[in-house]
């Protein structure tokens, strides 16, 4: 039949009827594969969107990851354990109880995937089409190239920190599945650390200097630092003073001439990318832009009744959605002799600083009284700002009139307590530490990272540019690898160096010799207390910071360890949880992967 | 069903007995092959002038004069007519084959129904649900076994159905059947009056469906439209149709009164005492269908047209429904009747007003101390929880309509070339455009819950979009008939494109709420914030061509064979794929026919049958070829410059999903054709499934891709009864049931390059993950859920679940490993009985269907209880669920509930006259009522508006929509 049916097509075609027989698809609104390089804005093109994925991915899902799962920033649920609840997605990074199912390491390993199938893509057509034809000069085509690898090691190195040696690699544009770099996870560490060493060295040069928004030599270099300083968490060897000698090198100006701000502000405000402090930052602009940067570093934060007309904390009328799920880590447990009508005690609670003496956590409490930064969040409106915090009661922008708390509290006036509980017992009896599974709407501080601006100053806070690289963190890791090779005075003068700005010439003077509130020494605690400080909510605290003190699972904080055997939040801490598993749909149609032993039970 | 109406005939004859006196007196027995017929109908031909035989098979009639026609007739039986003076004292009745001769529509051809080999129903007009419709689709509810008809909102005009044929056996490519409307596939059913359609068949197994290739696998819905009336040249009728309906608003499922929401501290009380779900009624919700035809011959040909009109309100305070329609056909033939052209045309226009669905289920659960109206009569805004929306604002504050358009035309042109006794051969070309488009308007005034929340100042939005196809189809046509040979064959070349374009922006800032859509471009929002704007546009085109044949052969009434095979490719097929076949063979016997049953008088028929075919889905275009589609921006070299990637995961080999098909059953009339039947057998297996597979990530950039992998199986049986249980002159009763039962199972989800072990389905709360009614592994049946196994609540109200060692732990700290299989909600069992009583003038017809032996999650329960938020919530959170805080916000088997129902679909009370003026040919009026009650133990939403179709079924998240009972009152007129 099928012959008769062939015979009967080929009659037809003999008879010019070959149309009638002609099932080439035709795409209307995508390009051709073939015709998609025409010039080199075809080349922009293509690189704009790595850039894109890459801002998704890295503004949201492994800000979660290194986040919430730290001591400083959690996701709290309100209104009897259902608003925000979100199927426990964020709620199981701050209790360490995630699997390999858990929807945001799935996300995180998703999108990083893309970003870098997208950059090997690139790579492989700027070596393969012909140059010539679009208009590319061989020397600029390099320099492309260039600007790929280290973006593709930055994703990398954003996968290595949260999978460790169970990722694979893979440089090429191929349909082979590549396996994880090597079965044993130590192994595999090395071996993938030192790939991302090679790739940054040898991916430096065509690089351009200051170029904040794209890939530049300065962040090149601050990535391959973060590589030393992290060595012996990757890799179990220590590359502290080969860390040194790099970030003396970036101070130096070999890759590019930066300086600290004098004002703060200067990193987080609308012209940022003119701070000499910022060596990279996310382009960002409502509309063009991901969004997913400005939507976690800020309106996360925020109640409803942050923008609005009439009425709005920060006197904008915005259409952003706010969503009222985020605050930074208590300071304060939830004793006291009563509960006020609006939430949180009498007395405020003990502090987790002062009276149990963590280490970690208590966000509030460890910023000195004296530190400008230590106050509530207000804007002029000539677009002056100071303060980070939305705390107690919350007003209207223009007449000041106390605004609504919604949910819970509903009928209620909106005051943030630096306390998290159901205090008014929904859903659950109020506990001295709740998790963040059982806040109320005014449970939590909540942090303004980025300013927002008054509508008459004509500043709309999502196009500020996400700042994910700066100097002040060459200072801190030379910092450290200089305390941890016994100079804790050096430690001391290269972190004062960034920290006075945050205080008045005349406190100065001796905050400049205090390890600040709850230390009493210069020590590694006084350390990670510092980068907890200066980059409280720019999303490096697990990463960099916890698992290098050895206190991601081992440390105290909050509610963290403190469990009282309610199988919702943890009393035991796990070593496991100090890699995140690979997502278990990886793992299925990747038979090479191997997963991070640790979990392997799951 | 034929019988039924004759026998109604009869009945009107009867009535029209009364005064014949003086005359010609007519007597004498009617009997046939067994003895005398009792209940046959003498008549004098072309009167109302008759009687019937009684229980010795006599009768008396009285006619003018001996030269009077008088015709003796009987279900079952071949009428016979004498002059009334030649009338002999014995009539031998021969029976009648009418039955089995009528003609069944088959794609590409018509069959007589004795010669039918595979599993197909046909369901003609006169067989279908009388009253008003959404959906001309809704006529076949309960008619087909097999056939699986769901109308969630059938009170809401602008909603639809959804129907499906046998298993749902597609993960991806759906399971909704194929609808061709007069050889054009692909239609829209409801650009059509229900009154043009003169008969439905319904292709349920593959080797009927395997001619329409890629488009056949989820069965076939054959519409054929009225076509000219075959009466005499020169006659023309007009038939009037219309009818007005009430619908009747039953109760919603009962939440607390604003008494008892502030007794129970539930939240705020801002005073006022709100019945919300009331607010959002209408107070008269009605509608109202006018259709009126013509139809007639010609010398040479004939026609049929017909306008229609239709206008419904919804039960809500805004949507809205009205339809003008209007369709001609033409056949004329030229030449001596060697040229045959056939043109037809058909038209629909829709204007839709929609309102908002939302709000029922708003108004269910939202603070009923909140008032609907500010004191200055603006509507309240709330001010929390966020976003909260004042229903009855949400309903009425705004403007949103769409416009429909339907149109298909058709042309044929049929050239016969040989037609002899043995042979005839023909061939038709067919070219047919089928157009639609819809346009779709919104406007949200300047003040609105959308100004409060996010600052919009009016808000128009405009999307449009059309569609449509071009077929251009040539086929041959030949038979043989010689002794006992009877063949049919057709082949043919078919073709056909789909085109797509759409449009559609959204813009904010206006100054006039007056202007509404109408000049978009005034919005401010446009130049000062473009990002609160959109505007998007698309086009796509996909072919499928084919090549085709089949070979029916029937051999003295005794065998019937068919063979069948199409040859298809379609432009979204991988390069590596292009074409497929899709084979089909089917065999039937006749057994009434053969010698050893010439005994058995009262078979009629007894028809074993087998078939066999393959059929097939394709997936969605532009996914097998490497391509490039814009994603995002990104800021490079001071400006923003547009990014651009690979669009999908390319896969050259993507090809159809296949169905392959087996189907064995029986059909059998008995008794005179008393009592007929049918019972299939069927198992279906598609392999090959299209699926958006977990894509490797490393190496591929897209984390899905889609796929041909793994098989689904769908076995079940139908079963079809139709009897006359009684059959006399004044009164009969027709009973019939049409029973099905079956099941879908995942057989493999996995092949050597692309794995996986379980796919996920309708996501829901969990720990951590999205988590999902639905985890379907290999072996694992459709329908089943997947969750935890319920043990009750612990003292603080958090529900307990069991863990894999039988512990009892709290669900909201369950691990996803304790989740098991814990209930399936595809009916075991559908069943529909239909009753038509007649007496007299009268017909009565009472429909009840329903589905046993499924369960149902009752998720609005889950979402109802007392720890949910302020918000009001069902009663049933301080009765039945009154000591569940903290349900855990997952699947647990705590909300499962039977689904068992039984439903009084329709009443239907008819009143046929046939008077004896010379203008009105017949009447008939008729009262329905629709949706009558539902026995059933299930505490939602009424089961039998919640799909039992589809991968997903039984998870009841209704939307609080009215459930209503309708009223029909309609007439139909014939001049």
């Amino acid at each position: 039949m099928k012959k008769i049916f062939h015979t009967l097509a080929l009659a037809a075609a003999a008879l010019g009827l070959t149309a009638c027989f002609d099932l080439t698809e035709q795409a209307f609104n995508r390009i051709e594969k073939d015709n998609f390089y025409q010039s080199e804005s075809s080349v922009k093109g293509a690189i704009a969107s790595v850039y894109y994925t890459a801002e998704g991915s890295f503004g949201e899902y492994f800000f979660y990851l290194n986040e919430f799962s730290a001591d400083q920033i959690a996701w709290r649920v309100w209104n009897g354990g259902q608003w925000g609840w979100d199927n426990a997605e964020k709620f199981v990074l701050s209790s360490h109880t995630w699997t390999s199912q858990s929807s945001i390491i799935q996300s995180a390993w998703n999108n990083t995937w893309g970003a870098i199938g997208e950059t090997n893509s690139i790579i492989h057509d700027l070596e393969t089409i012909d140059l010539e034809a679009i208009g590319v000069s061989p020397e600029k085509a390099a320099q492309y190239i260039d600007e790929m690898r280290t973006l593709r090691a930055w994703c990398y190195y954003n996968l290595f920190e949260v999978w460790g040696g169970a990722l694979p690699l893979n440089t090429e544009v191929t349909s082979e599945v590549p396996p994880t770099a090597d079965p044993d996870f130590n192994t595999s560490c090395k071996k993938i650390w030192q790939f991302l060493i090679t790739e940054l060295d040898e991916s430096l040069a065509g690089l351009p200097k200051n170029n904040v928004n794209r890939m530049n030599q300065a962040t090149n270099r601050m990535i391959k630092a973060r590589l030393l300083l992290n060595a012996a968490v990757f890799t179990g060897e220590d590359h502290f003073s080969e860390c040194a000698s790099l970030c003396q090198e970036i101070l130096d100006g070999n890759y590019g001439t930066y300086a600290l701000a004098d004002d703060f502000r200067d990193i987080y405000n609308i012209d940022n990318v003119n701070c000499p402090e910022v060596i990279f930052a996310l382009a960002s602009e409502y509309g063009k832009s991901h969004g997913n940067a400005y939507n976690c570093r800020n309106v996360t934060f925020f109640p409803y009744n942050a923008f609005g007309d009439p009425e709005s904390i920060f006197g904008s009328n915005n259409d952003q959605g706010r969503w009222n799920c985020v605050i930074i880590a208590p300071s304060h447990d939830n004793s006291g002799n009563e509960v006020l009508a609006t939430g949180g005690t009498d007395t405020g609670g003990k502090s987790f600083l002062f009276d149990y003496g963590d280490k970690l956590g208590a966000v509030y409490d460890r910023f000195d009284n004296r530190d400008i930064r230590k106050k509530p969040y207000h804007a002029d409106e000539k677009g002056n700002w100071e303060g980070l915090f939305l705390m107690g009661p919350q007003v209207d922008y223009y007449t000041g009139a106390a605004l609504p708390a919604d949910a819970d509290r509903d009928g209620q006036n909106l005051v943030y307590v630096d306390q998290v509980g159901t205090f008014q017992n929904k859903g659950r009896d109020l506990a001295t530490v709740m998790s963040p599974h059982w806040g109320e709407t005014n449970s939590g501080y909540r942090l303004v990272r980025y300013p927002v601006l008054p509508d008459v100053c004509e500043v709309d806070f999502r196009d500020i540019d996400e700042v994910e690289f700066r100097l002040a963190e060459v200072y801190y890791m030379l910092a450290e690898c200089k305390l941890r090779a016994g100079d804790s005075a050096g430690a001391k003068e290269l972190v004062n160096q960034v920290r006075k700005r945050y205080f008045k010439a005349s406190d100065w003077t001796s905050v400049q010799n205090e390890p600040g509130p709850g230390f009493d020494a210069f020590d590694e605690d006084w350390m990670l207390n510092e980068w907890g400080k200066e980059f409280l909510c720019e999303g490096r605290r697990r990463r960099t910071d916890l698992r290098r003190f050895d206190k991601f699972t081992q440390g105290q904080w909050w509610f963290f360890g403190r469990g009282e055997g309610d199988d919702s939040y943890p009393a035991k801490r796990d070593r496991k949880y100090e890699w995140f598993p690979l997502p278990e749909a990886a793992l299925t149609v990747n038979p090479g992967l191997v997963q991070n032993p640790n979990y392997v039970a799951d | 069903m034929k019988r039924i109406l004759s026998a109604l005939t009869l009945l009107l004859l009867t009535v029209g007995l009364v005064s014949a006196q003086g005359g010609y007196l007519v007597k004498g027995v009617v009997v046939d092959a067994q003895g005398p017929v009792i209940g046959a109908t003498v008549l004098q031909q072309g009167t109302q002038n008759g009687t019937v035989t009684g229980l010795d098979g006599d009768y008396t009639l009285r006619v003018p004069d001996a030269d009077a026609l008088v015709e003796i007739s009987c279900i079952g039986y071949a009428t016979q007519v004498f002059k009334a003076s030649e009338v002999p004292a014995t009539v031998t009745l021969a029976e009648d084959t009418e039955f089995l001769d009528e003609v069944v529509v088959i794609g590409y051809g018509t069959l007589s129904k004795k010669e039918v080999s595979a599993s197909i129903v046909q369901v003609d007009s006169k067989d279908f649900f009388r009253g008003t419709t959404n959906n001309p689709m809704t006529m076949l509810t309960g008619k087909v076994a097999g056939l699986n008809v769901v109308t969630s909102q059938g009170s809401n005009p602008n909603s639809g159905s959804d129907y499906q044929i046998r298993g749902a056996t597609s993960l991806n490519a759906g399971n909704g059947p194929l609808v061709v409307i007069d050889g054009v596939p692909g239609g829209e059913i409801r650009s059509l009056s229900p009154q043009d359609i003169e008969s439905m068949t319904v292709l349920k197994d593959a080797a009927s469906a395997s001619i329409y290739g890629t488009s056949g696998a989820n069965g076939v819905i054959l519409i054929t439209t009225k076509k000219g009336s075959k009466d005499e040249p020169g006659t023309a009728h007009v038939t009037y149709d219309g009818a007005f309906n009430v619908n009747f608003v039953k109760a919603p499922i009962a939440v607390l009164s604003p008494e008892e929401w502030v007794r129970s501290r539930r939240g705020t009380d801002y005073g006022a005492r709100t019945d919300w779900y009331s607010a959002l009624l209408r107070d008269f919700s009605y509608g109202h269908t006018h259709y009126v035809g013509v139809d007639g011959s010609t010398a040479k040909g004939s026609y049929n047209a017909s306008v229609s009109y239709k206008n419904s309100l919804g039960v809500d305070l805004v949507d809205a429904r009205e339809e003008f329609g209007a369709r001609a056909a033409l056949e004329q033939r030229i030449i001596k009747d060697f040229l045959q052209l056939n043109i037809s045309l058909n038209a629909r226009r829709v204007n839709e007003e929609y309102g908002n669905d939302g709000s029922f289920g708003t108004a269910l659960t939202i603070n009923p101390t909140f008032p609907i109206y500010n004191e200055d009569g603006s509507y309240y805004q709330p001010t929390a929880p966020t976003n909260a929306t004042n229903p009855v604002e949400a309903m009425l504050n705004k403007t949103a309509n769409g416009q429909r358009l339907y149109a298909t035309g058709a042309v044929s042109l049929k050239a016969n070339f040989i037609r002899t006794d043995v042979h005839s051969l023909s061939s038709t070309v067919t070219y047919s455009l089928d157009y639609n488009d819809y346009k779709s308007n919104n406007y949200t005034p300047i003040e609105s819950h959308d100004k409060y929340w996010n600052g919009y100042e009016g808000t128009a939005s405009l999307s449009y979009s059309k569609n449509w196809r071009n077929q251009l189809e040539w086929l041959f046509n030949y038979s043989f008939h010689q002794g006992n040979h009877h063949l049919n064959a057709v082949a043919g070349y078919s073709y056909m494109d789909h085109n797509s374009e759409s449009m559609n922006m959204t813009n904010r800032g206006f100054a006039y709420d007056s202007i509404l859509w109408n000049d978009i471009g005034s919005g401010t929002a446009r130049t000062e914030n473009p990002a609160q704007t959109s505007m998007g546009s698309g086009k796509s085109l996909s072919k499928v061509i084919a090549l085709l044949g089949r070979v029916n052969y029937n051999w003295n009434n005794i065998l019937f064979a068919s063979v069948s095979l199409r040859h298809e490719g379609a432009t979204n097929f991988g390069d590596n794929n292009k074409w497929g076949n899709f084979p089909a063979a089917s065999l039937a016997w006749e057994m009434a026919n053969m010698g050893f049953l010439s005994g058995a008088k009262w078979i009629d028929s007894l028809k074993p049958r087998i078939s066999y075919g393959v059929t097939g889905r394709r997936g969605g275009s532009n996914v097998a070829r490497p391509t490039y589609g814009s994603h995002g921006q990104y800021y490079m070299d001071g400006e923003w410059v547009k990014g651009y990637r690979p669009a999908a995961n390319e896969n050259p080999d993507l090809r159809w999903e296949k169905l392959v098909a087996v189907n064995a059953g029986i059909d059998f009339v008995f008794f005179n054709n008393r009592l007929r039947g049918s019972l299939d057998l069927y198992d279906r297996r598609s392999p090959d499934l299209l699926y958006n597979y977990t894509a490797p990530q490393p190496p591929f950039i897209h984390s899905s891709i889609l796929v041909n992998v793994g098989e689904t199986e769908n076995l079940g049986a139908e079963l079809a009864l139709d009897g006359d249980i009684i059959r006399k002159p004044d009164f009969g009763w027709t009973s019939g049931i049409n029973a099905s039962v079956g099941y879908s199972r995942i057989k493999t989800l996995s092949n050597q390059i692309y794995g996986a072990s379980y796919i996920d389905m309708l996501g829901t709360g969990g720990l951590g993950q999205t988590s999902y009614y639905y985890r379907y592994t290999e072996g694992s049946r459709i329908g089943t859920l997947y969750g935890y196994e319920a043990a009750g609540v612990n003292e603080f109200g958090d529900m307990m679940v069991y863990d894999n060692d039988g512990n009892i732990i709290t669900a909201a700290s369950a691990n996803a490993a304790y989740k098991r299989y814990i209930g399936n909600t595809i009916p075991k069992l559908f069943l529909s009985w239909n009753n038509t009583f007649r007496y007299k003038h009268f017909d009565l017809n009472i429909f009840m269907n329903g589905a046993f032996g499924h369960m149902i999650y009752n998720n609005r329960r889950a979402n109802n209880l007392q720890s949910s938020g302020n918000a009001n919530v069902f009663r049933t959170a301080y009765t039945t669920d009154k000591d569940v805080r903290e349900y855990g916000g997952v699947v647990t088997s705590y909300f499962l509930e039977h689904g068992d129902f039984m439903k009084i679909q329709n009443v239907s009370l008819g009143y046929t006259l046939n008077p004896k003026s010379e203008i009105i040919r017949s009447l008939r009026v008729f009262l329905t009522a629709t949706d009558l009650y539902t026995i059933t133990g299930y505490t939602g939403t009424d089961p039998a508006l919640l799909s039992t179709n589809g991968l997903t079924p039984g998870v009841d998240n209704g939307s609080g929509y009215p459930e209503t009972r309708v009223v029909t009152l309609g007439a139909t007129l014939t001049f």
